[in-house]
């Protein structure tokens, strides 16, 4: 495309200078120079941002956290119990609260005791004015403290308020037999935040006659550091409903498999789109099953045959209808209901299950009469983030009028205006546990006042010194940069158009 | 001239419509992208990749055609520059031609006893 | 085409030594006649270097600062990039600088030589170098109607032979301008 033609050779004498090979001094040689210099320059200018940019560990954002895990919970009722009050129990039960304002709350307890009955022992003693003993069933710390452990037979309770972390567990009893609660919150790092709460259960007894196995319900919040957008997860599934001679009968149907809609509790909430499993085919119409593993996964009862090899599959375990489970349920004594996962403005309410069912009266005595209604409910898991990224806009996820203020009102419920004294078993009047109030897995109305926010933006050199402080940047000034590049684009662009016309065109005059 | 045979001719010309035609585009997609979000971050990849790129592209655009011009330019110079050694050659052929008749002439009038008078200049 | 014609374009006066008034000299090669390009090797090699830096610089940065979360983090990738688009336009801008300096020279060199010739001197050119080419240095390939310089795009590429007196009365090339 270019070349260089050598320089003809000279042959006339002529005044002016003549012979010699003139090689470009000028431009190219001399912009060669220039070029690298400038390069070299600009290049020097490139290593600025590496040296100066900050370390990418902390979430540069405000936010507030909160994870709870709640363990089963069992209201009695019964005519007998004075002043007509429910004895309400619960646990084990583990919090984490963490802000980016510093606040790190991590606790668990069993039972759960509310905020007030924790308290009692250092009340009651400076009334009495004698030295009483902590409450024992809680161990709760804050950020800068150590990490707590309160450890019993058949009892650990573990909480610890790292800078960029807040875990709380607490299990009762045995992995095998017993109940655990678990609550993280944790700064990522790419900059986001995750809340995490999970509540697991086995061997249950429910009832009478009910066994439940490995009962595990799951929430997880995780907001994204850039958008502030909450990505939620929730699980909540029951390994085993066992029951010795619970029949079960599935009716008649054409060969083939039993209609997959509807699968559900009916007058459940809208429950999530059922597992990936199959429906129980029924080759020969109706059938029934003696002591069937019944299992429960958000809201679809399924059931596992006995492998026979035949499935090709590889597994046996199939969605079964819900109103054959109930109707067995039922003719046992227990009735069972789901609530379903419910969505937060900023997180999620993992579903909960709750049986309840009628101990028929005792005989006649003095004291306890009357038939007993029990309600037992595996608690729910609350995993909420609201996370407000710096130099944004209003902080995603969050609907005016409930803020943060509801996740941190559902973690301190209100308080029992009193309370029966002995801690073991934790028997108290009406506290709103989340999880285990009158409506389960219905929190306190998220409808209250707005908490006062207030904009905090960190101090422009707070990274490592150097950096652009994007501090006062907005939206509309990165569109208005953007004009101004397109403006500088169109520009030039004219610019050359001129140039043309004057300096190319017009020139050649002969 | 079909559409082809312009495009393989004028390239430059051809290659800088469709840059700057481009760089517009580029431009307008990269604008949709930021008005699109509210956050600086998901923003600013948006500037790198639409409006500098647009920018680019504008560049190579109007050094192209500028290019094109320039082009066409040179290769009128050269014409001129081609005219200019023609006539030079027809001044030179003319020259030869007076020379070989004067001197055929001269010849001739030697070989005829006439002497030799030359009346016909020649400048070189 | 006349002498008369060839005037010299600009209002350049010329001293008794031949150089214009400010002492200019045509010392290079007449690469109006030789080159087929104003631009030399060099610069071209120089621009499209500041350009392909600029491009590479500029994908590098947006490649590494689309995935981060922050504003504050995107910042230096930002004025990388910006400033990876300003080499880029630099060699642009040389290599349109270089191709008008060729061009304004090569126009001095012509009026020199204009001015030269009209007073009875002499120039060389291409001529002296040019390769064997036909009748009047113009060509023809075979299933054409018109004649057309040795480098005419169109002949590009083709078996071309020189234009005899037998392809007189042909036109020329629209494209060449023979």
């Amino acid at each position: 495309m270019w070349h260089d033609f050598p320089r003809p050779g000279e042959s006339a004498p002529r005044p002016r200078q003549a012979g010699t090979r003139a090689r470009r001094r000028g431009f190219p040689q001399v912009t060669a120079g220039r070029a690298t210099v400038a390069t070299a320059a600009l290049g020097s200018l490139l290593l600025v941002p590496f040296v100066t940019s900050p370390a990418r560990a902390d979430v540069n954002a405000s936010y507030d956290a909160f994870a709870s895990g709640n363990g089963f919970s069992t209201v009695i009722s019964n005519e007998s119990i004075p002043t007509g009050i429910d004895i309400e129990g619960g646990g084990p039960q583990a919090q984490a609260h963490q802000t980016s304002l510093g606040i790190g709350d991590a606790s668990a307890q069993m039972p759960y005791a509310g905020e007030t009955v924790p308290g009692l022992p250092g009340t009651g003693a400076a009334l009495l004015g004698m030295p009483g003993p902590p409450y024992p069933f809680i161990a709760a710390t804050n950020r800068g403290s150590a990490p707590a452990t309160v450890s019993y037979p058949g009892l650990t309770l573990h909480a610890e308020s790292n800078p960029f972390s807040t875990v709380a567990s607490a299990v009762f009893g045995t992995d095998a037999s017993g109940a655990s609660s678990d609550a993280r919150v944790t700064e990522q790092d790419g900059g986001g935040v995750g809340s995490v709460s999970e509540t697991k259960a086995n061997t249950l007894q429910i009832g009478p006659a009910f066994t439940v196995s490995d009962f595990r319900t799951y929430a997880e919040a995780v907001a994204d550091g850039t958008s502030g957008a909450v990505t939620r997860t929730t699980h909540t599934s029951i390994g085993r409903i066992s029951a010795p001679g619970l029949v079960t009968t599935f009716p008649a149907q054409t060969p083939g498999s039993l209609p997959s809609a509807p699968l559900t509790i009916p007058g459940a909430p809208p429950l999530p789109d059922p597992p990936p499993l199959p429906v129980l085919p029924v080759p020969a119409g109706g059938q029934t099953f003696v002591a069937p593993d019944i299992g429960f996964v958000d809201g679809y009862f399924t059931m596992t045959l006995p492998s026979d090899g035949a499935t090709g599959s590889g597994s046996n375990t199939y969605l079964v209808p819900s109103g054959p489970v109930i109707q067995a349920f039922k003719a046992a004594g227990l009735t069972m209901t789901f609530q379903a996962p419910e969505k937060l403005d900023n997180g999620v309410v993992s579903g909960a299950v709750t049986w309840e069912f009628t101990m028929p009266a005792p005989p006649q005595n003095p004291g306890f009469n009357g038939p007993t209604r029990v309600r037992q409910s595996t608690g729910a898991a609350v995993a909420t983030v609201t996370l407000r990224p710096l130099s944004s806009g209003p902080a995603a996820g969050v609907a005016a009028g409930t803020g943060s203020g509801s996740s941190v009102d559902s973690a301190t419920g209100s308080s029992p205006g009193n309370a029966v004294g002995s801690p073991l078993g934790g028997l108290l009047d009406g506290a709103a546990a989340p999880g285990s109030a009158a409506g389960i897995g219905q929190l306190p109305s998220t409808a209250t006042a707005p908490l006062d926010t207030v904009d905090l933006v960190p101090a422009a050199g707070s990274a490592t010194g150097g950096t652009i402080s994007f501090a006062g940047f907005s939206t509309s000034s990165i569109n208005a940069l953007y004009l101004v590049l397109a403006a500088i684009a169109l520009c030039g662009l004219a610019a050359a158009t001129v140039l043309r016309v004057m300096g190319v065109r017009s020139r050649w005059t002969s | 001239m079909d559409i082809l045979k312009f495009v393989r001719t004028q390239w430059d010309r051809t290659g800088a419509v469709v840059a700057i035609l481009g760089g517009l585009l580029v431009l307008l997609l990269g604008w949709l992208g930021t008005s699109d979000t509210k956050y600086v971050a998901q923003q600013i990849p948006y500037v790198m990749s639409g409006g500098l790129l647009a920018i680019m592209l504008l560049t190579i655009g109007a050094v192209l055609w500028l290019s094109a011009d320039l082009r066409d330019e040179w290769r009128e110079l050269s014409e001129q520059g081609e005219v200019l050694l023609a006539e030079q050659e027809a001044r030179d052929r003319m020259i030869e031609e007076r020379v070989a008749q004067e001197v055929a002439r001269q010849l001739g009038a030697a070989r005829s006893g006439v002497s030799a008078r030359s009346d016909v200049a020649v400048h070189r | 085409m006349v002498l008369s014609d060839l005037a010299p374009g600009d209002d350049t006066t010329y001293r008794s030594d031949g150089a214009s008034a400010s002492g200019y000299r045509p010392v290079r090669a007449r690469e109006y006649l030789t080159a087929r390009e104003p631009w030399s090797a060099r610069s071209g090699i120089v621009a499209a270097a500041l350009a392909t830096a600029g491009a590479v610089v500029v994908g590098v940065c947006w490649y590494g600062g689309s995935d981060l979360r922050t504003a504050e983090d995107q910042a230096p990738w930002l004025i990388g990039s910006v400033i990876g688009t300003a080499v880029f336009a630099l060699g642009g801008v040389l290599w349109v600088i270089a191709g008008f300096r060729s061009v304004r020279h090569g126009m001095r060199q012509l009026a020199a030589d204009k001015r030269e010739f009209a007073l009875g001197g002499r120039i060389t050119g291409s001529r002296d170098h040019a390769p064997a080419s036909g009748h009047a240095g113009l060509v023809i390939a075979s299933g054409m109607v018109r004649t057309h310089r040795p480098d005419c795009l169109l002949v590009l590429g083709k078996q071309v032979r020189a234009v005899g007196p037998a392809d007189d009365g042909l036109e020329g090339c629209g494209v060449c301008l023979p």
